[in-house]
């Protein structure tokens, strides 16, 4: 039992981070499976069946079609309905690097090829995803690469292709570009552009194309990071890809996502990273692979720093919304009211496909304040204290299983097991315990016991510790 | 020798195209899911609309004539999700799914979400009543899509998630039904469309099953067409069919953004791709605003993207040869003019 519970919590783990968390149920199905196996299956969603009726989602939510409306919606629907939840969650995690805001580019069916873009490399060769990054319309527009020319150049995506998306501004101190090779890389680029697009009047919005321009391209030499060449966009993310900069950048984004907060983007020239050695071997794996994101994710997930780093992690109002309703086992199948989960996360903070500016988020305890705190509580607490939803009556029907009687400690220690083996400290425990036992003996088999499964349920995810995963 | 009429060559010259995206009310559609046509061939486009608060009164029926491009009448109601239950206010939509029209002119809508079928008057579109018992007994209903009316007013409906045809009197009468969940003849997975030719038989579109089924009326069935697939005669979620009076049939093939045009033996002929141009409530909008003008005329391969389907989802067809095509995605109709050789001997 206790190495079963071990193997659980380690599940419970994964599936938080790798995912947008799970059932009980489904946490033992993965643990007797194994983690091993698990992190395989994870990493290799292009073998495994996503188990979504996507096709009778896109019927029901009928805006659907072709993605010209509604695709916060439908971002929200695979995110808690794929069983490849990595493959989800690193959509999620590339959107929030290289980052677009429909406040500007206004055209879902252009966002939603992003995405899909993400879904197709956003676990391949980094290198590559530079490059579709580079084509892609939606950021072509966002950052005015589209306004770029040869002889009058726009530095945006070139100065942001550094910045944000690849290297950072420095590391251990130094700077890792000059403002020269920021223009240079803006030459790079020149001719990158988008096709005029068929407006969004009288039939609604097109995706945007992609298209190279070759008589607005800068044939010039540049000199870029210390090499000189006729250099096209290619070129550039060529020698971006294999800067140990690059490699430094990409791991301290997969380490903050996926094992522990660690400081936002702009300190990280002058901090130094949380945990150096788990960093230093996502660098050595970055190479190793050939820039390949599945390994460098292998490796993380295999690593102690990794298992061990648990709830360390402020959870962002996406993993928390997305996290709750799988919890509780809403959203399984279209109903009317969808559009409600895309205003919730707004409200904490996190309004899918608008990030507050090209940098993204920022993450960790910048998610919360006064106000973020008490909507995720609030938005939390109404659906674990709805014993109508089957994941909550799920907790109810196992806790009820232990026999007739249950004492307050073991009340609170096994709902915390069945939300995913959550820790709680003593001083939380006990004031848990003593708020359970005014109730006087706790029989599991009356119709008030659901009643009291669902206080504690909303009191647990109220307390501190639950904020983070 | 005498070549048979239907393997005559078959081709399409597209007319015009109606409508535009319209998300409140007026001289367009919003997410059309239907189509149906009266006697005196008005129109009548289901615009199932979005969830939106600020887009109302998004979900309607729109009644038109498709040659003067006007619109005659507008009904329906839309319901913010929270109160779509059984509360939920006589004439209002959730998600509303086909219109049909009985022998007097009264269109009946379907409602997948509330399980019910409303009923409108044609002169104003007046409430009139409303029927249905969510469930899964006969008579019962679990998600009705597609309505076709018989020549004595019988209400032909597919249930989509009791995976049948039931037919019911106007009134709501249960009379008999057939099908079930399977790939089996007669079976279907979560049917969606339905249409009903001049001899009274009854065509399916079986949605998940990626193929078309044909009954005679009382349920008896007589061929069925397609597969999974991309390629000619194949499908990828059918949706709505259509029979014209030289027998050929025309489906929306959903997901593979055309219309495919069969034989009555179910043979395949061409597939349709759409040619939209601009509509005249389009330009109507359109000429508003110079920097959409501009934007027209700089835009790539403007005919080429604006003219495909996308989303082609009803199909309607009159006894003159048109064949009008319902695009969810564009909320516009195209309309198109089947040619037909007049001959039926060798050259």
């Amino acid at each position: 039992m206790a190495n079963d519970n071990h193997d659980i919590a380690l599940m419970a783990h994964l599936m938080r981070r790798a995912g947008f968390g799970a059932q009980y149920a489904e946490l033992e199905a993965r643990a007797a499976k194994g983690y091993e196996a698990t992190v395989d299956e994870l990493l290799n969603p292009e073998v495994n069946d996503n188990g979504m009726d996507l096709d009778l989602a896109e019927r029901c939510f009928i805006e659907w079609s072709h993605h010209t409306r509604g695709l916060p919606e439908y971002v929200a629907f695979r995110f808690i309905n794929s069983r490849n939840q990595l493959e989800e969650k690193m959509c999620l995690f590339w959107h929030g690097i290289l980052c677009t805001a429909d406040s500007k580019t206004q055209s879902y069916p252009t966002s939603y090829d992003e995405i899909e873009m993400f879904r197709q490399y956003g676990m391949g060769s980094f290198r590559d995803l530079l490059l579709e990054i580079s084509k892609d319309p939606a950021m072509i527009f966002f950052l005015d690469n589209c306004l770029s020319h040869k002889g009058a150049i726009n530095e945006n995506y070139g100065r942001e292709l550094l910045e944000l998306f690849s290297m950072g501004v420095g590391m251990d101190g130094e700077f890792n570009y000059t403002e020269d090779d920021v223009k240079e890389c803006a030459r790079a680029f020149t001719g990158w552009t988008i096709a005029n697009n068929v407006p969004g009047q009288p039939y609604g919005r097109y995706a945007a194309k992609f298209v190279y321009n070759p008589d607005d391209h800068d044939e010039g030499d540049k000199t870029f990071l210390g090499e000189t060449g006729n250099f096209n966009g290619e070129d550039i993310v060529d020698i971006i890809a294999k800067q140990p900069a690059t490699a430094r950048f990409i791991s301290r984004h997969l380490y903050s996502y996926f094992v522990a907060d660690e400081a936002q983007v702009p300190a990280w020239m002058e901090t130094p990273p949380r945990d150096m050695d788990t960093i230093k071997m996502l660098e050595d794996e970055y190479f190793r692979s050939g820039y390949n994101i599945k390994s460098m994710l292998r490796v993380l997930f295999r690593s102690d720093a990794f298992k061990n780093a648990r709830f360390q992690r402020v959870k962002s109002p996406i993993e928390t919304v997305i996290g709750t309703l799988r919890l509780v086992g809403d959203w399984t199948e279209p109903k009317p009211g969808f559009e409600f989960i895309f205003d919730e996360m707004k409200h904490m903070g996190q309004e899918i496909f608008n990030p507050p500016s090209v940098e993204g988020w920022h993450t960790g305890r910048e998610w919360i304040d006064g106000g973020t705190l008490v909507h995720r509580i609030n938005f939390t607490a109404d659906f674990v204290g709805d014993v109508k939803q089957p994941g909550v009556r799920g907790i109810v029907e196992e806790l009820a299983n232990r026999g007739p009687v249950i004492a307050p400690e073991d009340m609170v220690d096994d709902t915390c097991r069945l939300l995913g083996h959550y820790e709680l400290a003593d001083e939380t425990r006990q004031m848990l315990a003593a708020g359970m036992a005014k109730h006087g003996t706790l029989h599991t088999d009356t119709a008030e016991f659901a009643d009291r499964v669902s206080e504690l349920l909303q009191m647990i995810v109220a307390t501190k510790e639950y904020i983070y995963a | 020798m005498v070549t048979q009429i239907d393997i005559a060559p078959v081709t399409f010259q597209y007319s015009h195209t109606i409508g535009r995206q319209e998300v409140r009310s007026g001289n367009g559609f919003f997410n059309p899911v239907a189509i149906t046509r009266d006697e005196n061939d008005l129109l009548y486009v289901l615009s199932r609309g979005t969830e939106t608060p600020a887009f109302f009164p998004c979900k309607r029926v729109t009644v038109f004539h498709p040659d003067e491009e006007e619109v005659v009448a507008e009904f329906g109601q839309k319901i913010p999700p929270e109160d779509a239950d059984e509360t939920t206010p006589n004439g209002a939509f959730m998600w509303p799914t086909s219109v049909a029209l009985d022998s007097n002119g009264l269109a009946y809508v379907s409602d997948e979400w509330l399980n019910r079928v409303s009923i409108y008057d044609q002169e104003h579109g007046n409430w009139v009543g409303m029927w249905g018992i969510p469930g899964g007994a006969p008579g019962e209903i679990n998600r009705p899509a597609g309505l076709a009316f018989d020549k004595n007013d019988n209400l032909y409906m597919v249930e989509s998630r009791n995976h049948r045809v039931s037919v019911f009197t106007r009134d709501g009468k249960y009379q008999f039904g057939w099908g079930g969940l399977g790939d089996g003849d007669g079976q279907f997975n979560l049917p969606w469309g339905i249409e009903i030719d001049h001899n009274g038989d009854v065509y399916v579109a079986d949605w998940r099953n990626d193929r078309i089924q044909k009954f005679a009326p009382d349920g008896t069935f007589l061929m069925k067409f397609g597969e999974s697939g991309d390629g000619d005669g194949q499908f990828n979620r059918p949706t709505g069919v259509a029979v014209d009076k030289d027998g050929h049939i025309f489906v929306t093939d959903y997901k593979n953004d055309r219309v495919q045009v069969f034989r009555a033996d179910g043979g395949y002929i061409t597939a349709m791709r759409g040619q939209a141009g601009l509509s005249k409530w389009g330009a109507e909008r359109v000429y508003l605003d110079p920097t959409i003008v501009q934007a027209r005329d700089r835009a790539l391969n403007l005919s080429e993207r604006e003219g495909a389907f996308q989303g082609p989802i009803a199909v309607e067809v009159d006894d003159d040869g048109h064949v009008f095509v319902l695009e969810c995605a564009r909320h516009r109709v195209q309309v198109f003019t089947k040619q037909t050789a007049m001959f039926a001997g060798e050259l």
